[in-house]
This record gives C-alpha cells, sequence and structure tokens, in this order.
C-alpha cells in the first residue's frame, strides 16, 4: 500500500482493535511529549504552551478528549448512521485520528513558545510586541506547522466517522461538523471545570 | 474468453441478449432475454459477491483475504447491496 493512502485512507486498512492498541500508543506518546514540552491541550482541537505542567493533568486532558470525542463523534454515528457501527471500530479509528496531535509540542522544541506564554501570563500588554519574544520565522513556522496538523486531525476524525456508519447525501457532513462541535465545547467546558489551565 | 459487457458502449444503456449458442454442436437460440441482476454487475462487485459467498457471509474473513479493514469491507457490501437493489427497481 502507498504512503500516500496509508496517510489519507489509514482506516480502509486499519480499524478495530489494531486501531485502538496504535491510538492508545499515540496517546501515551503524546502525553509524554506535550509534558516534555511544558503544553497543556485545551479541548480537542488546542493546544497552549505554559512554564510548568504536571503529566497527570495532561494525561487527564487526553483522557477527556478522547472521551468527549467517543461521546460525540461515537454517539452521532451510533444515532444517526443507516446502520449501527460498531463500538470497537468508532473507539479505535477515532482514538488514531487523535494520532497527528501528537506532533504538535514539538513546535516548543526550543523552549521559546513557554517562554512567550510565561511572558505575557506575567504581562499581558507584552502580547502586543509578539515579534520582540519571538523570531518572525518560528511563528510562521509555529503557525503554518498547527494549521496543517490540526487539518489533518479534523480530516482523520471525519475519515473515521465516515468509514464507520452508513450516511447518504449532506448528513454525513453536517451531523460530523455538529458533532465535532459538540466535542469540541464539551471538553472545554469539562476541562475547565476539572483542570483549570 | 472476453469478459461480458453489462451496458452499451455508446448510450451506457442496459444491454440484453440476443442469441445464445452451444459451443458443441452449434445450435442457436434467438430472442429477448434480459441479463441476470447479477450479471450487470461489475466485474469488482462480482469477484467480490462471490469471495463474500465462498467465506460463509463472514466480513471478518472478507477483510483478511483483501487486506481491507472490517468496516471498508462492510461499506463495500452496503454499496454492492444498493447497486443491486438499483438493478431489481430498473428491471421491475
Amino acid at each position: 500500500m502507498k504512503l500516500t493512502n496509508w496517510l489519507f485512507h489509514p482506516f480502509d486498512r486499519l480499524a478495530g482493535f489494531k486501531a485502538l492498541v496504535l491510538g492508545l500508543v499515540f496517546l501515551a506518546l503524546s502525553v509524554a511529549l506535550v509534558t516534555w514540552f511544558k503544553a497543556r491541550y485545551d479541548g480537542v482541537l488546542n493546544l497552549h504552551f505554559f512554564e510548568t505542567v504536571s503529566w497527570s493533568a495532561v494525561a487527564l486532558d487526553q483522557i477527556l478528549n478522547a472521551l468527549c470525542l467517543l461521546v460525540f463523534l461515537g454517539g452521532s454515528n451510533y444515532l444517526l448512521s443507516n446502520r449501527k457501527p460498531r463500538l470497537i471500530n468508532l473507539s479505535g479509528t477515532l482514538i488514531l485520528a487523535m494520532a497527528p496531535m501528537t506532533l504538535l509540542p514539538l513546535q516548543n522544541a526550543n523552549g521559546a513558545l513557554s517562554d512567550l506564554s510565561a511572558t505575557v501570563a506575567q504581562d499581558p500588554t507584552a502580547a502586543l510586541n509578539v515579534l520582540q519574544l519571538i523570531s518572525p520565522a518560528q511563528l510562521i513556522f509555529s503557525t503554518i506547522f498547527s494549521l496543517a496538523l490540526l487539518a489533518y486531525h479534523v480530516y482523520l476524525l471525519f475519515k473515521a466517522y465516515q468509514i464507520c456508519g452508513d450516511f447518504k447525501g449532506p448528513k454525513l457532513g453536517l451531523s460530523f461538523a455538529l458533532a465535532l462541535l459538540l466535542a469540541f465545547t464539551a471538553s472545554l467546558f469539562t476541562q475547565h471545570q476539572l483542570l483549570p489551565l | 474468453m472476453k469478459s461480458l459487457p453489462a451496458t452499451c458502449p455508446a448510450c451506457q444503456h442496459k444491454l440484453a441478449v440476443e442469441q445464445l449458442a452451444c459451443p458443441e454442436c452449434a445450435t442457436k437460440v434467438a430472442g429477448q432475454f434480459d441479463l441476470p441482476v447479477l450479471l450487470q454487475l461489475n466485474a469488482e462487485q462480482q469477484d467480490f459477491l462471490l469471495r463474500f459467498v465462498k467465506s460463509s457471509g463472514s466480513l471478518k474473513e472478507m477483510a483478511k483475504q483483501l487486506n481491507y479493514s472490517y468496516p471498508k469491507v462492510r461499506n463495500m457490501l452496503d454499496e454492492l447491496i444498493a447497486t443491486l437493489k438499483t438493478l431489481e427497481n430498473e428491471t421491475d
């Protein structure tokens, strides 16, 4: 199978238990990398950098994110698909679709983004002169890198949602967008209630 | 042997059988016969259907044979069912 097929249609070959195991490996790796590079997931589609973070909070963030995706995307698929999806396929593909977020904290490899966050946290007006705190090259790289990974993450979530159910017409896109929005909102809300940043 | 075409290459309309011949004694039967629904499927769909029957309808077994994931095979089956329903409606 070609690399492009693995990248853009991974769930044609990988679903169920194997996808779940691989997804959990990526989840564990993401907790390690996010802790190492001093970040916290803020909902299912966001990441912030800090001066210090604890691995247990990062792990709980990721567990909450995975649960929100499963409840809302999985629930929507179960309720709206023309046939009932299997739970093992839904959980395997949706958790593996979170894999691109594993790479997101790497943009803080030199520590510049956590330093920037610390400076802005102490003096919010410093954000107005952001280019004095971080190089333009890193700012551009960081923006493109984050957007590309986020787009890929959402694309994989969509492919997982699509392959696990049987949708006809616009129901697929509309139900996915609504379920993702609900998952994002719920993950933000629960995280801010249970584990404030 | 050439594969049996199911649609007209000029207008894409469904083809019908006009003549059948015995390769042994050269007897010919002429008339207007509809192609059976299963023969109207494309080669890939016919292959899928044969594998499905041979694997006793086990999608897990099919997924192993085709090296696809279970939901992918399930979706292929759903597409095949939809095609069969359309062909049956056209025949009726």
